[in-house]
C-alpha cells in the first residue's frame, strides 16, 4: 500500500500546485459571487432601495415600452428587495439587412432602478464574479470554460488522492501544532480540507456537472441527433409567438405576475415578453429559484389578453438532478444562514488552496541544499504564490476603489473598472518579481488591507451613505459588505504584520522555514 | 438554531475525546470509557441535530443546512480547542 499512496501524494502534488493558482482565483470569485446581489447593490450606491417589486415591474415595462416598443423579446428579471432594481434585455426584431452583423449585448441590456430610470453608475457589479468564476476575462469564452473545467478536474483529482494521501486527517482532525514551520502549515492546511470536505466535493463536482453538457458532450451527442431537440427537452417553452403586425395594448404585467405566482406556487423570477404590443404576444413566467433547490422553476405562458395558454410539463428525473445540482452549486434557493455558510465555506476553500500552495515551498524550502540560491523553479513558485494569492486581493480592492473614484459619466465606465482591476493586479505581479518574496507578501498583504479599510472610511465619510447610514436604515446587506470588508482588512494586516515580524529562526537541524509559521496557517488570509 | 448550538457541542466532544485535546485541558489522557462515552454522546447530538435541521426547513434544505452547520460547528470546536488557552493548572 505504501507505493500506492506514494504515488498519490506525487498526484496530489503537482495536481494541486499547477492550477492551484487558477483555483484559487476561481475560488475568490465564486465566493465574492455569493454576495452577488448585495455587492451589486453596493457598487451603486446611490441607488433607492426596491421597496415594492410589482411597482419596480410596472417602472420597468413602461421604461421598455419607450425604450424598445417593437423588440422580438423582452427579458426582465424580477426586481426583489435585495437586488439594486430590475434587469431588462431584449432583442430586437430581426432585420434582413444587417443580417450576420451582432448586435452588441451591451445596447440592449439596462438596469431599471425602483424609480423607472437606468442606474446612473455602468458598473459589472457583484455580477463580474459571478461571470469571472467560469468565464475568466480577456480571453474567449470557450477557451476559458475548458481551463475551468480542467482546472475542476483537478481539483476533484486533488480532494480525493489528498484523502488517500493524508489517511490521517480524519483522525488528527482536531489537531494544530502551533509554532512548528511545516507541521503548522500542514496541520492548517488539512483543517481547512477537511472542516469543509463536504463542501468541497459538493462544489467540485456539482461544478463539474455545470460545465459537463460542454466536457462530455457525447451524451448528448449519442441521444440527440438535432442540438435543439435536446434545448427542448432541457427548457421546454411554449411555440414560438409569430407577430401579426396588429397592435394590442400590453397585458399588464403586475396582474400577471400576481396570477403567476398563484399558478406557480411560489415567487416569479423571470418574465419573458414575446412580440409586446402585438396582438401575439405573449408573455412567459418562470418560477424564481430561491424556493426549490432545483434551479430549473416552472413556467407558464400567457397571451395578450392574459389567459393561460401554456405550461411547462412537469419535469422529469435527469432534468430534475441537473437542475438541483445547479441549485446546490450556486446556493441561490439560501437565505441569509446558509448564504453565510456558503461563504464561510468558500473561504474555507480559498484557505485550503492558498495553504496547500505555500505549504509546496515550505516543504521544500526545508530541503533545499543551499538555501540562499534555491532553484529556478523553486522561485517561480514561490514568487507566482505572491503574485496571486497576494496579488489577486489588491486587483479586487482596486476594483472595488475604481467603482467610487470614476466619474459617473465616464464612457466605458463598467469596462474600465475592470481593467483597474487586471492593472493593480498586473502591478502587484511586477512587485512580486521585484522584491524578495518575504517583503512582496508584506506589502501587497498590507497595500490590500489598508485599501479595503480606506475604501469602508471612504464610503462613510464623503460618498454617504456609508456604514453607519445603512445600519441606521437596517440595510444589513449593504452593511456587511462593509462589515467583511473590514474584517478582511483586519485579518490581511495581522498577516502581514506577522510576516514583517517574523525572524527565521537560526537554522537548525530542521531548517528555518519561510515566513510565518507560527501563524495559525488557516488565517492566511480569505480575500475578496 | 438548535442544530447549530447541538452541532458545536457534538464536535466540542469528539475534539475533548482525542489524547491530546484532552491532556491539554484535564492534564491526563483520557481514560476508554470516558472517550466512548462522549463519541457515543456527540454522535447522538449529531442525528439530533439533523432532525431538528429538517424539521426547521423540511427535507429539501433541512440536510443542506445539516451540512452546514456541521462544518460550521467543527470549525468553532477546532478554533476553540486550539487557540483558546488551557487552564493553567492543567498546561504541562
Amino acid at each position: 500500500m505504501k507505493g500506492f499512496r506514494q504515488s498519490q501524494s506525487t498526484l496530489h502534488t503537482w495536481s494541486g500546485l499547477l492550477l492551484g493558482w487558477v483555483l484559487f482565483v476561481i475560488f475568490v470569485a465564486g465566493t465574492a459571487a455569493y454576495w452577488r446581489e448585495a455587492l451589486n447593490r453596493w457598487m451603486r450606491p446611490e441607488t433607492p432601495r426596491v421597496e415594492r417589486p410589482l411597482n419596480a415591474l410596472a417602472k420597468a415595462e413602461a421604461w421598455l415600452n419607450r425604450r424598445a416598443p417593437d423588440a422580438k423579446t423582452w427579458f426582465i428579471t424580477m426586481p426583489t428587495a435585495e437586488a439594486p432594481g430590475t434587469y431588462v434585455f431584449w432583442v430586437p426584431q430581426p432585420d434582413p439587412a444587417a443580417k450576420g452583423r451582432r448586435h452588441r449585448r451591451r445596447d440592449t441590456f439596462a438596469l431599471i432602478d425602483a424609480a423607472g430610470t437606468p442606474t446612473a453608475r455602468d458598473t459589472r457589479g457583484g455580477d463580474f464574479f459571478y461571470r469571472f468564476h467560469f468565464d475568466l476575462h480577456y480571453m474567449p469564452v470557450i477557451w476559458a470554460r475548458w481551463l475551468v473545467g480542467f482546472a475542476a478536474m483537478m481539483m476533484l483529482v486533488a480532494i480525493l488522492t489528498g484523502i488517500v494521501t493524508h489517511k490521517k486527517i480524519f483522525r488528527d482532525f482536531f489537531t494544530l501544532r502551533r509554532a512548528k514551520g511545516q507541521r503548522s502549515w500542514l496541520d492548517g492546511h488539512n483543517a481547512a480540507a477537511v472542516l469543509g470536505l463536504p463542501f468541497h466535493l459538493m462544489i467540485t463536482y456539482t461544478g463539474l456537472v455545470t460545465l459537463s453538457a460542454m466536457l462530455m458532450p457525447w451524451a448528448t451527442i449519442a441521444n440527440y441527433a438535432d442540438g435543439t431537440k435536446m434545448a427542448a427537452v432541457m427548457f421546454p417553452s411554449a411555440d414560438e409567438a409569430t407577430r401579426t403586425g396588429t397592435a394590442a395594448p400590453l397585458p399588464d404585467l403586475a396582474a400577471i405576475v400576481r396570477d403567476g405566482e398563484r399558478r406557480l406556487g411560489g415567487p416569479v423570477g423571470y418574465i419573458e415578453v414575446a412580440e409586446p404590443g402585438d396582438t401575439a404576444a405573449r408573455v412567459t413566467l418562470t418560477r424564481a429559484s430561491s424556493i426549490s433547490l432545483n434551479t430549473y422553476g416552472d413556467r407558464v405562458a400567457y397571451d395578450a389578453a392574459g389567459r393561460v395558454v401554456w405550461r411547462s410539463p412537469p419535469s422529469d428525473g435527469a432534468r430534475t438532478t441537473y437542475g438541483a445540482m445547479i441549485g446546490l452549486h450556486a446556493g441561490r434557493f439560501g437565505d441569509a444562514t446558509l448564504r453565510w455558510l456558503y461563504f464561510l465555506c468558500g473561504i474555507g476553500g480559498t484557505l485550503m488552496v492558498a495553504s496547500g500552495l505555500v505549504l509546496w515551498t515550505v516543504k521544500r524550502r526545508e530541503r533545499l541544499a543551499d538555501p540562499s540560491r534555491p532553484p529556478l523553479g523553486f522561485r517561480v513558485v514561490e514568487r507566482l504564490n505572491v503574485a496571486v494569492v497576494a496579488g489577486f486581493p489588491l486587483g479586487c480592492a482596486a476594483f472595488f476603489w475604481a467603482n467610487r473614484l470614476i466619474p459617473l459619466d465616464a464612457p466605458g465606465r463598467g469596462n474600465r473598472e475592470v481593467a483597474y482591476l487586471f492593472a493593480a493586479w498586473g502591478a502587484a505581479g511586477l512587485v512580486s518579481l521585484a522584491v524578495r518574496p518575504r517583503y512582496g507578501w508584506v506589502a501587497l498583504l498590507g497595500g490590500t488591507a489598508a485599501m479595503l479599510a480606506a475604501l469602508v472610511a471612504y464610503d462613510a465619510v464623503l460618498l454617504r451613505p456609508g456604514l453607519a447610514n445603512w445600519i441606521a436604515a437596517g440595510d444589513w446587506a449593504l452593511a456587511s459588505v462593509d462589515l467583511v470588508l473590514l474584517a478582511l482588512a483586519a485579518v490581511l494586516a495581522w498577516t502581514a504584520r506577522r510576516v514583517a515580524l517574523y525572524k527565521p529562526r537560526v537554522r537548525t537541524v530542521r531548517a528555518a522555514t519561510r515566513a510565518r509559521p507560527a501563524v495559525l496557517p488557516a488565517q492566511l488570509e480569505p480575500a475578496e | 438554531m438548535i442544530a447549530a448550538v447541538l452541532l458545536a457541542t457534538a464536535f466540542l466532544l469528539f475534539g475533548l475525546a482525542t489524547d491530546r485535546h484532552h491532556e491539554r485541558r484535564f492534564g491526563r489522557r483520557p481514560d476508554p470509557r470516558f472517550v466512548r462515552r462522549c463519541r457515543a454522546a456527540a454522535w447522538t447530538l449529531v442525528g439530533v441535530a439533523l432532525a431538528a435541521a429538517v424539521s426547521a426547513r423540511g427535507w429539501v434544505f433541512g440536510p443542506v443546512a445539516w451540512a452546514g452547520l456541521a462544518m460550521a460547528g467543527a470549525a468553532v470546536s477546532f478554533l476553540a480547542l486550539n487557540l483558546l488557552p488551557a487552564p493553567e493548572r492543567a498546561r504541562r
